[in-house]
C-alpha cells in the first residue's frame, strides 16, 4: 500500500508551444480546439510532410534568448524561454535566490536531432573539417537542463530524464521526490523537444506511429476518434516551478495548484507496444491516487496522453473506463498541439493545472464523439465549464514508461 | 584588394551567426569584446571558411584579435589562394 505524501505547490508555469509563446497563448489555442498542424517545408518530399511548429521566427526566438543564442540548439532555446517564464510567474528572482538549493530537471526524449542530421550530412558530403564544433552541445539532450541552470544561476542538482514521451512528466515526478527528500528547495521541472527533423519524422512514420492525412493535415490529430490513424509531430517546452507547500506559503506565494501524487511504473513488456490490459499504466494511476490520498471517484478530470494512434487511445480509453468508471471529463491536448514527445508530459501537466485553476476543460480537436467502443466522457467542440478540484495527467512513453501526475486545487 | 568585401563578410558572419548587433562592430574591436569564447571562435573560423573559401589560422583569430586583423589575415590567405590559381 502506497502511503500518502505531502503535496508540493505549483507556483510557476511556463509554456512555448505551437499555440505560441507564453502560457496565455497556449491556453487560448488549446481552448479554441483547432488543430495547429500545417505543411512543413523542412519535411518536403517525405511521406509525412506536416507538423505542428511554433508560430515564431528563429530570429525572434533568438532575440528573446539573448546574446548566447548562437550556442543553443533550438530545443535548448525553448527550454530557457519556458523556464524563465515559469520562474518569473512564481515571483522568484534568479539574481537573488539561493541558487545552490534550486534544481533544474528538464526531460527530453530525443535531443537536437535536426543538428545531428545536418552535421552528419556535412561530414559525409564535405568532410570532417566542416563539421561544426558546436555539433555536440547542440545535440546532447541534457544541454537543456545545463543551459537552464546557467541561465537561472541554479547550482542544485540538474538532470535530463529520458522516458521518451513521458520525459516531461518524469521530470516533474522526480522533482517532487527531490523536494520531498530535502535535496532542493525550488525545482524548475519540465520537458522540452524540438525534434521535427527529417530522419526522426521518417522513423516515426516507418513505425506506423504517424497520421498520414497529408491531404487534410488539420484533421490529422484526432485523439479518441474512431478514424484516428496516428500522431502529428510537434515541438515545444513546458516548465513548472515546484516548491514544498509550506515554503511557498511562508514566502506568500499563491500556488496555481498542488501536485498531490505521482505514480511511475514500467510495463517491462515490449519496447514500443503497451500490454493489452494496460496494467502498468493502471498501477501508475493507482499509485498517484494513493499518494494523493484520493479515491478513484474523487477524480474530476483526466488530461489524457491521447496521442491519436489507434493502439494508445484504445488502451488508454479502456483503462480510464475501467479504473475511473464514474466518467470524469477527458481531454487530450495533442489534437490541437500535436505530439511534442519529451515535452508533452510537462506541457499537459501545465494545462491540467490551468484546467483546475480556470475551471475550464479544453475540447479535443477534431472529435465529434469518441469511438463507440470507448466508454469515456470526452469534451468536444467547446470548452466545458467544470468545477475541477482534482485531475490526473497521463503520460506514456516508448520503453514502457508510465507516469501519472495527480493535481488538486490549491 | 579584398579589403572591403572581406570585412563585410566578417561582419555579416558576426551579425547572422552570433546575433551581434551591427552597431557593436568596428575594425578595432576585439573578438573578446564581442564576447566570443573559444567555442565561438572555432565556429567563427568555420563560418568564415564557408563564406570565403579560406581557413583562418587559429592563432590569427584569438580573443585579442581585432576585426581589422582578422580581415587582413583573411585577405592574405585569399590573395595567396588567388595567386595559386
Amino acid at each position: 500500500m502506497t502511503p500518502a505524501k505531502q503535496p508540493v505547490a505549483v507556483t510557476g508555469l511556463g509554456l512555448i508551444t505551437p499555440g505560441g509563446q507564453g502560457v496565455e497563448a497556449t491556453w487560448e489555442a488549446v481552448c479554441a480546439g483547432r488543430s495547429l498542424a500545417a505543411h512543413d517545408p523542412a519535411l518536403e518530399g517525405l511521406p509525412v510532410d506536416f507538423s505542428c511548429r511554433l508560430p515564431l521566427r528563429e530570429e525572434d526566438i533568438d532575440r528573446c534568448v539573448g546574446r548566447k543564442s548562437w550556442r543553443l540548439g533550438r530545443f535548448a532555446k525553448l527550454g530557457v524561454l519556458a523556464a524563465r517564464e515559469a520562474v518569473r510567474d512564481a515571483g522568484l528572482d534568479p539574481a537573488s535566490w539561493h541558487g545552490a538549493r534550486v534544481a533544474t530537471v528538464i526531460g527530453c526524449g530525443m535531443g537536437g536531432t535536426e543538428k545531428w542530421e545536418e552535421q552528419h550530412l556535412r561530414l559525409e558530403r564535405r568532410g570532417p573539417d566542416l563539421v561544426s564544433p558546436l555539433a555536440i552541445p547542440m545535440i546532447i539532450p541534457n544541454l537543456v537542463a545545463g543551459e537552464v541552470s546557467i541561465d537561472l544561476h541554479a547550482h542544485g542538482v540538474s538532470l535530463a530524464p529520458a522516458t521518451a514521451c513521458a520525459s516531461g512528466a518524469t521530470a516533474i515526478a522526480l522533482s517532487r521526490d527531490l523536494l520531498a527528500a530535502g535535496l532542493c528547495d525550488v525545482a524548475v521541472a519540465g520537458g522540452v523537444e524540438a525534434a521535427v527533423s527529417r530522419l526522426t519524422t521518417t522513423g516515426f512514420w516507418r513505425m506506423g506511429a504517424l497520421s498520414e492525412r497529408t491531404h487534410a493535415v488539420t484533421e490529422a490529430s484526432r485523439p479518441f476518434a474512431a478514424d484516428r490513424d496516428g500522431f502529428v509531430m510537434a515541438e515545444g517546452a513546458g516548465v513548472l516551478v515546484l516548491e514544498r507547500a509550506a515554503d511557498a506559503a511562508a514566502r506568500g506565494a499563491r500556488p496555481h495548484a498542488l501536485l498531490a501524487g505521482c505514480g511511475s511504473t514500467s510495463d517491462a513488456h515490449h519496447p514500443t507496444a503497451p500490454p493489452e490490459g494496460a496494467e502498468g499504466a493502471e498501477a501508475a494511476l493507482r499509485t498517484a491516487l494513493a499518494e494523493a490520498d484520493l479515491a478513484p471517484i474523487d477524480i474530476d478530470h483526466v488530461n489524457a496522453h491521447g496521442t491519436s494512434t489507434p493502439l494508445n487511445d484504445a488502451t488508454e480509453a479502456t483503462l480510464i473506463a475501467r479504473a475511473l468508471p464514474h466518467r470524469p471529463s477527458v481531454t487530450a491536448a495533442k489534437g490541437v498541439l500535436g505530439h511534442t514527445l519529451g515535452a508533452a508530459g510537462a506541457i499537459e501537466a501545465a494545462l491540467t493545472v490551468l484546467t483546475i485553476q480556470h475551471r475550464r476543460v479544453p475540447p479535443i480537436a477534431n472529435l465529434q464523439a469518441p469511438a463507440p467502443e470507448f466508454d469515456i466522457d470526452c469534451v468536444t467542440k467547446q470548452p466545458r465549464r467544470q468545477e475541477v478540484r482534482t485531475a490526473v495527467s497521463h503520460s506514456f512513453g516508448f520503453g514502457g514508461h508510465n507516469v501519472v501526475l495527480a493535481f488538486t486545487e490549491a | 584588394m579584398h579589403a572591403t568585401d572581406t570585412y563585410g563578410v566578417v561582419c555579416a558572419a558576426l551579425t547572422s551567426t552570433f546575433r551581434i548587433p551591427e552597431d557593436e562592430l568596428s575594425p578595432d574591436v576585439t573578438l573578446e569584446q564581442l564576447e566570443l569564447d573559444s567555442l565561438a571562435l572555432a565556429e567563427f573560423v568555420l563560418v568564415l571558411e564557408e563564406r570565403l573559401g579560406v581557413r583562418a589560422d587559429s592563432g590569427a583569430a584569438t580573443r585579442s584579435t581585432t576585426l581589422a586583423e582578422v580581415t587582413a589575415h583573411l585577405d592574405v590567405l585569399r590573395a595567396a589562394g588567388a595567386a595559386a590559381r
